[in-house]
């Protein structure tokens, strides 16, 4: 018998695929196997006692004229954008500043990063407190003299803007940390030639920063709306997609249909068409933002 | 025959037997699930468990109880045919499971034990009766009393609600005791109005209205109907009823138990919450009030089912008589607030100083239960988002109820 040589090279190849093992074998299960699963349980009619009636595209047709499909897909846009722009700006901004020397510099990124480990049925349930008519956020805008008998989470145009407050609150300090890691790569002699020619503040933010942040904002950005396309906790904690649908996002739709409304595959052809959604936006975002910068 | 082939004889035979004895003591193990309500709940179950257990040596149950999103586990353990033997069924989805033959029928069980299914009050044992079949045996019952906070009632001089009011009574006492004069953490409000269905479609019982017909059609915008939900929803645009998030609470109990309203419609299970969160409230609980039509109310009510899947079928089947027998019933109403599910049990010494329970039980002879088909979910849905149309979207009852009729009419297909 022939012993088999591996070169260096070959085992170092070897040593990697066998440590990935173990993650791909998780991701060819339970992302893997159950996506392509959901594609061929969204032909089907399955509700989970009786086995799969195969009904070709009719979930997809009806998903297409369903009314409170365009409803929550209009809804999810509404979200996502606001909450990724609001949370990828607002993390900047705490992310400059806090790469200042400030006084309590490490209290104040720990405290920023506390969201992004409490966990979000938490959060949720004590944000849904706030919003009550008798809460923090009326007591506040009566503090300014702005109206502030809102029922906040049953008010049609009020439900959905409270779980952007939220969904943006819960997200800001993890992209802040990774702001600020991306700011410690910016080196210093940038800087400094820059302030040399003149530039000052602002400048220094608009013309430098951000300019060699782009990679890290493109990063920030596409994550923060594969996460906002499926934003489903705060949901179903704080409204159960109420009132009147105000808050029905897709994955609560998908959630809903699924294990409510026992309709499995109508649930599958919804999740397909969100997962295709999320997919074709991450490409546009990368096209936009993703070009190289020399500097 | 020779001594050796003997004495090996007498060892195989002893070996057999043994082994065969062993066998035959293995006990059965069956498991039973249900949603975790609490330590005092799991509790209770683990006790009943244990005493059953002692009356069935052969027979060992695990408790398996869900803490979270119990449907959902329930769906995917029935998927896989890993589901408990025993497991709770909530009223309100049971024809979903009942339709699809998921689960065992039990009328051969009952009809071969000390049992009768004429035991148990009508109300709560038709939620798990689908085809002639029975599916499940209903664990305790509840129907929706009103609750009122006897020092409003007094400050504001209004007689207590009693068995014999009406709806004139009951709005205008909620009229009278709603006082807003002052800031609005001081107001207080006549009533407070539950979103789920489940806690107003009795009022339109009392009217004469019905969710679906007899043959499964769609019922709800029947001018019974429409005209109760009118009513119904007309105390909040009078500003006598609120939302629970209205005077600062998430649950309708519990802007009850703050003070901030007069009365809440509730089910008995607010009875423990009322007792262990607000000690000092001074309340009392009576039966609902009478429509034009008459006495009207919603039992709710959870069963123990065994799904099809059992590979134990009679020691499950031996599990659901004790635990819905008399004797057990009786031990575990004389251990808390639960109510029996059996209408001998609701003459029971344990309620005769209990007023509030005796109201809850009373409700369940004229009760339906909290159950509307196998669309029975979307339906209560949607009639809570016709609710939301009327309170928080300014709709007409008539209109809401309409577009709930056009949105569950072409999904019911």
């Amino acid at each position: 018998m022939r012993s088999i040589k591996l070169s260096t090279r070959q085992e170092e190849i070897l040593t990697g695929y066998l440590c990935l093992t173990p993650y791909f074998v998780l991701f060819g299960v339970f992302t893997v196997y159950s996506v392509i699963n959901a594609l061929s349980m969204s032909f089907h009619e399955y509700n989970v006692f009786i086995s799969p009636i195969f009904i070709g595209l009719q979930n997809y047709y009806e998903l297409f004229l369903d009314p409170l499909f365009h409803k929550a897909m209009a809804n999810t846009f509404v979200y996502s954008v606001f909450t990724v722009l609001l949370q990828t700006c607002i993390a900047l901004l705490i992310a400059v500043l806090l790469n200042q020397k400030i006084w309590g510099k490490s209290f104040f990124r720990a405290a920023f990063y506390m969201p992004a480990v409490t966990p979000s049925v938490v959060i949720s349930l004590i944000f849904s407190w706030m919003f009550f008519r008798d809460g923090v956020f009326n007591y506040v805008l009566s503090l300014v003299g702005l109206p502030s008998n809102i029922d906040w989470l049953n008010n049609v145009q009020a439900a959905l803007p409270a779980v952007i407050i939220v969904g943006v609150w819960s997200n800001v300090g993890r992209y802040m940390l990774m702001f600020l890691a991306a700011l410690q790569d910016i080196p210093r002699s940038v800087y400094e030639a820059a302030e040399l020619d003149g530039a000052k503040g602002w400048n220094l933010l608009r013309f430098i920063t951000i300019p060699l942040l782009r990679p890290i904002i493109t990063l920030v950005s596409v994550l923060g709306i594969i996460g906002a396309f499926q934003v489903f906790t705060e949901i179903y904690i704080m409204t159960s997609g109420g009132p009147l649908d105000a808050t029905t996002t897709v994955s609560y739709m998908i959630y809903t249909n699924a294990f409510n409304y026992f309709r499995m595959g109508y649930a599958s052809s919804i999740a397909w068409v969100l997962a295709c959604v999320i997919f074709g936006f991450s490409m546009i975002q990368r096209k936009i933002l993703d070009t190289e910068i020399y500097y | 025959m020779t001594k050796q082939t003997v004495r090996t004889a007498a060892l195989v035979l002893a070996l057999v037997l043994m082994v065969g004895l062993s066998v035959s003591a293995k006990p059965v193990e069956i498991r039973i699930s249900g949603w975790s309500a609490g330590p005092e709940i799991e509790a209770l179950m683990r006790a009943q468990l244990d005493a059953f257990e002692e009356l069935n040596p052969g027979i060992k149950v695990r408790y398996e109880p869900i803490p979270v999103d119990y449907l959902t586990k329930i769906q995917v353990m029935l998927a896989a045919s890993t589901a408990p033997d025993v497991f709770f069924i909530d009223a309100v989805y049971s024809p979903q499971f009942m339709s699809t033959g998921a689960l065992l029928p039990l009328d051969d069980y009952i009809k071969n034990s000390s049992m009768d299914a004429d035991m148990f009050a009508q109300s709560l044992l038709d939620a798990f009766v689908w085809d002639g079949k029975i599916y499940g045996l209903p664990k305790d019952s509840n129907t929706l009393v009103v609750y009122y906070n006897k020092d409003l009632f007094d400050a504001n001089g209004v007689e207590y609600p009693n068995a014999n009011w009406t709806w004139d009574d009951f709005e205008n006492a909620a009229k009278t005791l709603t006082n807003v004069s002052g800031r609005s953490i001081d107001n207080t409000y006549g009533l407070v109005l539950g979103q789920w269905p489940g806690r107003w479609l009795s009022f339109m019982y009392q009217n004469g209205g019905r969710v679906l017909t007899e043959d499964g059609k769609l019922a709800f915008t029947e001018p019974e109907f429409v005209e109760a939900f009118r009513w119904y929803t007309d105390l909040y645009k009078k500003g006598i009823g609120v939302l629970p998030s209205d005077v600062g609470a998430s649950r309708e109990r519990d802007a009850f138990g703050q003070g901030r309203v007069a009365m809440a419609v509730e089910g008995g299970w607010a009875i423990p919450t009322l007792f262990s969160n607000y000690p000092d409230l001074n309340w009392g609980a009576a039966e609902l009030p009478q429509g034009p039509v008459g006495r009207g109310n919603t039992a709710f009510t959870v069963s123990y089912s065994i799904p099809k899947t059992t590979k134990n079928p009679d020691a499950a089947w031996k599990l659901i008589e004790y635990l819905t027998g008399e004797d057990n019933q009786i031990r575990v109403i004389t251990s808390g607030h639960v109510l029996p599910s059996m209408t001998a049990l609701f003459e029971h010494p344990h309620f005769a100083d209990k007023a509030e329970s005796q109201a809850v039980l009373n409700g369940v002879a004229y009760a339906v239960a909290n159950q509307y088909g196998i669309y029975s979910q979307q339906i209560v849905d949607e009639l809570q988002k016709a609710f939301d149309a009327v309170v928080i979207g300014g709709k007409t009852a008539e209109a809401a109820l309409q577009d709930a009729y056009k949105v569950l009419s072409r999904r019911m297909r």
